[in-house]
């Protein structure tokens, strides 16, 4: 049985994924000559053209056959590899996590405080940024996943990615604390006649198909303000508004810094995803931190959710921290 | 970090010796020497960090072995499904082709033709299209298509190359149910269509047919021009409109068994109605392999209806002269 060189495997999977040579070289270090010159090398053993080369690089039938079975092959080969000896032990090494603000907001730490306890020897790296540009970086091998909003992907751009949904958090509009909304009570948008709507790029075509199926009349829109952080800032002081997600303003739910109410009839879900890229399984240590993510993400969700449903929290203030009990 | 993991090879030489228990029977199964394998051996041992074999007791595997011995067995195997995979792939022509045709062309002869094609290039990347002249006339030359079959028109691109295609004979299609007592396949007189409602050929595609003689013949009905086949078939099927429309489009509707047929269609008497249809493609450009290979092969599945309309049209034509059925 003929054995290709895993190089050339790797080659050629991220050249089918990044659908450059240049990038496939950079993403695997190395110079572009090598990189069409390992997959020459791979099409001469296999005896069959994996792209098409005449206009841009189009994988063949034969190319995309080629894919399937090659990502299944690596993800064999990395088990393999992760099954015994010191990348079975999940005591040490580091780990690479990208997140949406979402998630970094209120999340996370804590579930990084319960990690370290458990894990005192993995290095952990976050990266915060746009959900596209998080799902890139798993792509690349930057990071070992992500977790990202829900995109409207380009053509081509799931290539080499495995999505699966995360969470669900209902979505909040977020005002000024003298806004006059009552805190916590759902609000239907339709209703609402002086609406100054902020709306973030990556949250726009969820949101937007929202303002026109229950048809809300949005007096103005501020289209081009990329900042989380900076929108919240807005939001306190002025008559803007913006619809986030309830993870990333969980805390404020106590704190009375906003006017907070999920929106009702119809709540808004906002679908968070786990990010993975297809060619890795999930290391030991990313699955550990995973699950303790998953764990916590629902117990900080259950809180916008119960109010989101318009359920009576008894007093918002008395739920405390939400960590401590978590906290192993 | 990858770099260092073992490869193929490698993993295949641990195989050898797990399943030999010898490094030597290894050796001659592998066709390596016996200290090339124990060192592919060792330095898997080494990147991964694990004792694979416990040599105190010879070749015994450790517990670790045994676990990566069951994962390598699952990467070769999968290797060797990746590789098999290829050999559908190995004959015919690779690269890419684009092609349009005309909706004539599109109901029963480009389905076969690209399947024809991919079962002779299964490497090869066909993409098809059908749509007016016009607009593949365009496609042509802003070379998103390498050749389009449109009908003929009376005013050529002057900047494209065109030639001759193919030639189809015409029919006149009615409903099963139509109440003019015409025969299935039987060869009519253009006279006698005066009266009957005739819808008018379509403005772009059929323009060439709106021959005088036609147009009289069809009565004081409203004016209908519609340029969409399947609009045009759905109205004949469910009205007393006629239209006289291209053979290959009905292909399937020979047989003399109603219940195998979606209409009743006529030949007409005479020289009878053509429609010239015309290959297009860029005057610059050589044609590639595989594009040839398309244009045969549209070619081919063409020439093999337009003689099964040949056959039709000839053997009622002698049927009606022995009297009809």
């Amino acid at each position: 049985m003929m054995l290709p060189k895993l190089m050339h495997i790797r080659m050629f999977v991220a050249v089918y994924e990044e659908g450059s040579f240049t990038i496939a070289a950079s993403r695997e270090g190395l110079g572009q000559s090598g990189v069409s010159a390992h997959v020459r090398q791979l099409e001469t053993q296999l005896g069959v053209l994996l792209f098409a080369r005449d206009r841009a690089i189009v994988p063949t039938p034969a190319g995309h056959a080629y894919y399937r079975q090659c990502v299944e092959l690596l993800r064999m080969h990395e088990n393999a590899c992760n099954a015994v000896g010191h990348r079975a032990d999940p005591s040490g090494g580091t780990l690479r996590i990208g997140m949406i603000p979402t998630m970094t907001r209120s999340v996370f730490s804590r579930a990084l405080r319960a990690f370290e306890a458990l894990y005192p020897n993995v290095s952990v790296q976050l990266t915060e940024g746009a959900g596209s540009v998080m799902a890139t970086a798993v792509r690349r091998g930057m990071l070992d996943f992500a977790i990202t909003q829900r995109m409207t992907y380009e053509a081509g751009g799931t290539f080499g990615l495995r999505t699966s949904l995360f969470t669900r958090t209902p979505a909040f509009l977020v005002s000024a604390p003298d806004s006059g909304l009552p805190h916590c009570d759902p609000v239907r948008l339709r209703d609402l006649k002086n609406l100054h709507l902020v709306l973030p790029i990556g949250r726009r075509p969820l949101l937007e198909q929202y303002l026109i199926d229950y048809k809300v009349q949005v007096v103005q829109r501020l289209n081009y303000f990329e900042s989380m952080l900076g929108a919240m800032d807005l939001v306190r002081s002025s008559h803007w508004s913006a619809i986030i997600s309830g993870l990333f303003i969980a805390d404020d739910l106590r704190r009375r810094r906003f006017t907070l109410n999920p929106l009702g009839d119809p709540i808004l879900w906002d679908d968070l995803l786990l990010v993975e890229a297809s060619r890795k399984p999930l290391s030991a240590i990313a699955q550990n931190f995973l699950e303790l993510l998953r764990r916590i993400t629902e117990n900080i969700n259950a809180i916008p959710i119960r109010i989101a449903h318009g359920k009576q929290v008894a007093s918002i203030e008395s739920l405390g921290p939400f960590n401590k009990k978590l906290i192993p | 970090m990858n770099d260092s993991l073992p490869g193929l090879r490698e993993m295949q030489m641990f195989v050898a010796v797990y399943e030999t228990r010898s490094f030597t029977a290894a050796a001659t199964r592998e066709f390596a020497t016996q200290s090339g394998i124990s060192q592919h051996v060792k330095q898997i041992e080494e990147s991964l960090g694990v004792q694979l074999f416990d040599r105190q007791k010879g070749v015994e595997p450790t517990a670790a072995g045994k676990s990566f011995y069951l994962r390598c067995r699952e990467v070769l195997a999968a290797n060797e499904k990746a590789v098999s995979a290829m050999t559908t792939f190995e004959k015919g022509l690779s690269g890419e082709v684009r092609f349009g045709v005309t909706p004539t062309l599109a109901s029963y002869q480009l389905a076969p033709a690209y399947l024809r094609l991919m079962a002779q290039n299964p490497n090869a990347s066909v993409a098809v299209i059908d749509a007016p002249s016009n607009m593949l006339i365009d496609m042509v030359r802003a070379g998103e298509l390498d050749f389009a079959i449109i009908p003929s028109i009376s005013e050529l691109p002057a900047d494209l190359a065109t030639s001759a295609f193919a030639v189809t004979p015409a029919f006149l299609v009615s409903a099963l149910t139509h109440p003019c007592d015409f025969e299935h396949g039987e060869v009519i007189e253009v006279q006698r269509l005066a009266g009957l409602k005739l819808m008018a050929p379509s403005s772009g595609d059929n323009a060439q047919w709106s021959d005088a003689h036609l147009d009289a013949h069809s009565g004081p009905h409203p004016h209908y021009q519609l340029d969409a086949v399947l609009a045009t078939l759905d109205l004949i099927r469910q009205s007393d409109w006629m239209a006289i429309l291209p053979g290959l489009l009905f292909v399937h509707d020979f047989s003399a068994d109603p219940a195998e047929r979606d209409f009743r269609l006529n030949p007409l008497s005479g020289a009878g109605v053509m429609q010239q249809l015309l290959l297009v493609q860029s005057a610059r450009s050589a044609p590639s392999p595989l594009m040839l290979a398309s244009i045969t092969a549209m070619q081919q599945i063409t020439e093999e209806h337009l003689q099964l309309l040949a056959a039709f049209q000839s053997g009622r034509r002698s049927d009606s002269a022995q009297g009809g059925r």
